[in-house]
């Protein structure tokens, strides 16, 4: 006969069978399980499993000869950035690092895109985004509206790679439940805890993850949503007037960002279904990826590079949303300076009312 | 920000205006009496307890009574002689009264105070303790005129209106965190470039499903801790009227 051992959920020692009780009863930490409750967390014990995150990472096509013959490759000797413009439009300077010495090449390798997501918004939209984004900020160093200087804005479309995908997941949970009551002298406080085991799928498309290194991945992700809705297939005419980096990191590499996102969100959603309870953790989650498949796009950004005081600061506006983002500077004697004031009025008035308590 | 130093400065110039009034709003019917039944006191102690008592009195507009006895009496508890002593003999509404007994139900000497009307908040058991803490070497040693001189400092000082500088401090402390929680978030606004967490935005519509979903409560844990002592309670004596107060025998 097949000999059964069970671990106690509460303290991992072995359990065993206590015949006065009737209940299973743990020899180190002393708590006791009803027999289905063990029966039914060793159940969820077994649909424990690994992650099955495989991609098919075949995006994109290859270039047609006609296209190649229409596009240009500029490179900064500079940073190393590779950006790509039609033959019309005439690179001047690197986007990136704003070095004037780019060197045109002939387009070659890599691979053309599935999809672009064409610009919606102009260069005085722009503009106008990153007034909207210098007010309202109490930290910012009053001087930074009017020093900082605007070096250049150059609408780019960022590579991204897109995952579409199903997860199936498998997720344990450890959740509690407290009780608090109290008689004449005690509060008690009792705590019940609970194995939740949630298992189903969720779909996924369209999650963009930056194929640039050229492109910050914090603002490249910080700039999104992106409305997919308005993607057409790739045309060079979408390119005129604007410039295209090339992708330096590949499908395969980018599938690393896209799983963490899917899975955070895959527990994230499940993690709501589990109502009711002070506090969830989860225990185990395995999540399985099918049907993975990803494609090549380029997403319209809009990139501005200021100076102040000798450091550069870059920001980027959603060339479809409008959605802008860019760090900015504080104000450290002014921070200070709020933070003094207002202790000694918030500190002031607390005493305050201390003394008008004890008057009245 | 202009505004709020301006409203803590009249927030403040408002308590120092009101201070000293209400040290001043006697009505002048406060009374004040040392009962020296025991005889322990000298006539000029007798005399110099009864100027402070009746200035206490005067000055926080409440009764200030000493009653000094040799035993408890037809009384079995000190608490039921102080009581009653104060409210047959027309002390109150507020009022403070010290029970010194040379024979307590303990068989031992007894200090009692019981306190009455808005005396009962202002002078809480904590602060009683405290002050019988203090003058507790005066009293063992029979130094009872020094430990009941103390004892009127010790109404004096928690019955009228006082903050202490550690509450400046704390409120200090309070208002320094507060002022870190909101320059965070004001410089938070600052920072608008970050990884997203998730992928939320790309989660096709409808397309979650649960298919399997339970719930296996596992066991219980409980703790109990004792509640904390409640310092305003009271207790009513044989006149109905409510009291506070507290005693120890030595």
């Amino acid at each position: 006969m097949a000999l059964q051992e069970y671990k106690c959920p509460c303290c991992g020692g072995a359990i065993t069978f206590d015949s006065s009780l009737q209940k299973m009863k743990c020899p180190y930490c002393d708590t006791e399980f009803e027999m289905e409750a063990l029966l039914g967390y060793d159940e969820d014990l077994k649909n424990e499993g690994v992650d099955e995150l495989e991609w098919h990472t075949d995006a994109g096509s290859a270039w047609t000869a006609d296209e190649e013959n229409r596009l240009r490759s500029y490179v900064c000797h500079s940073c190393g950035g590779e950006i790509i413009a039609d033959d019309t439009t005439a690179a001047s300077e690197c986007p990136y690092c704003g070095n004037p010495v780019v060197m045109m090449e002939q387009l070659k390798g890599n691979l053309r895109p599935d999809y672009v997501i064409p610009f919606k918004l102009d260069k005085t939209a722009a503009k106008e985004g990153l007034k909207q984004h210098l007010t309202g900020k109490f930290l910012l160093p009053k001087v930074f509206k009017s020093e900082n200087h605007l070096d250049d804005i150059k609408g780019i479309y960022v590579p991204v790679w897109l995952f579409n995908a199903d997860a199936d997941a498998d997720i344990r949970y450890r959740a509690t439940r407290v009780t608090v009551w109290s008689d004449a002298r005690y509060n008690y406080t009792r705590t019940d805890h609970y194995s939740i085991y949630r298992a189903g799928h969720l779909g996924f498309d369209h999650v963009p993850v930056d194929g640039s290194t050229k492109m910050a991945d914090d603002i490249m992700e910080s700039v999104e949503p992106y409305d997919f809705s308005d993607a057409v297939d790739f045309q060079t005419a979408y390119l005129a007037g604007y410039l295209a980096d090339k992708y330096d990191v590949d499908a395969e590499h980018s599938v690393t960002r896209a799983n963490q996102r899917v899975k955070e969100s895959t527990e994230d959603a499940f993690k709501d279904t589990v109502e009711g309870y002070a506090t969830v953790t989860a225990e185990n989650a395995s999540v399985r990826l099918k049907n993975g498949e990803s494609k090549y796009a380029l997403y319209p950004v809009w990139i501005l590079n200021t100076t102040y005081r000798g450091q550069k600061y870059t920001f980027a506006m959603n060339g479809q949303t409008g959605k802008f983002v860019g760090n900015l500077p504080t104000d450290n004697a002014k921070l200070w300076l709020t933070r003094l004031l207002m202790t000694a009025g918030i500190g002031g008035i607390i005493y305050a009312v201390m003394w008008l308590l004890q008057l009245m | 920000m202009k505004r709020m130093i301006i409203l803590t400065l009249s927030l403040l110039l408002l308590a120092c205006v009101f201070a000293p009034a209400a040290f001043a709003n006697g009505t002048g019917t406060a009374v004040s009496i040392v009962d020296d039944g025991a005889e322990v006191l000298s006539e000029n102690e007798l005399q110099s307890l009864s100027d402070k008592a009746s200035s206490i009195a005067e000055q926080l507009d409440i009764d200030v009574v000493f009653v000094i006895t040799s035993d408890l009496g037809s009384y079995n508890t000190k608490m039921a002689y102080a009581d009653d002593y104060f409210d047959y003999n027309g002390y109150g509404p507020d009022g403070v009264l010290v029970l010194l007994t040379m024979l307590d139900e303990n068989g031992k000497r007894g200090l009692y105070t019981s306190t009455a009307g808005s005396c009962i908040s202002k002078f809480n058991e904590d602060e009683q303790d405290a002050v019988f803490d203090d003058v507790y070497d005066e009293l063992s040693s029979g130094s009872y005129y020094a430990a009941l001189m103390d004892y009127a400092d010790g109404i004096a000082y928690h019955v009228s209106p006082h903050v202490p500088f550690s509450s400046l401090l704390i409120a200090l402390a309070v208002g320094f965190v507060i002022a870190l929680v909101v320059t965070g978030m004001l410089k938070k606004k600052l920072t608008t470039v970050e990884m997203q967490h998730g992928a939320k935005n790309y989660v096709r519509a409808g397309s979650m499903e649960v298919t399997a979903s339970r719930d296996t409560f596992l066991y219980s844990t409980m703790t109990r801790t004792e509640k904390p002592r409640d310092n305003d309670r009271t207790h009513t004596g044989s006149s109905g009227t409510s009291h506070g107060g507290s005693g120890h025998s030595f």
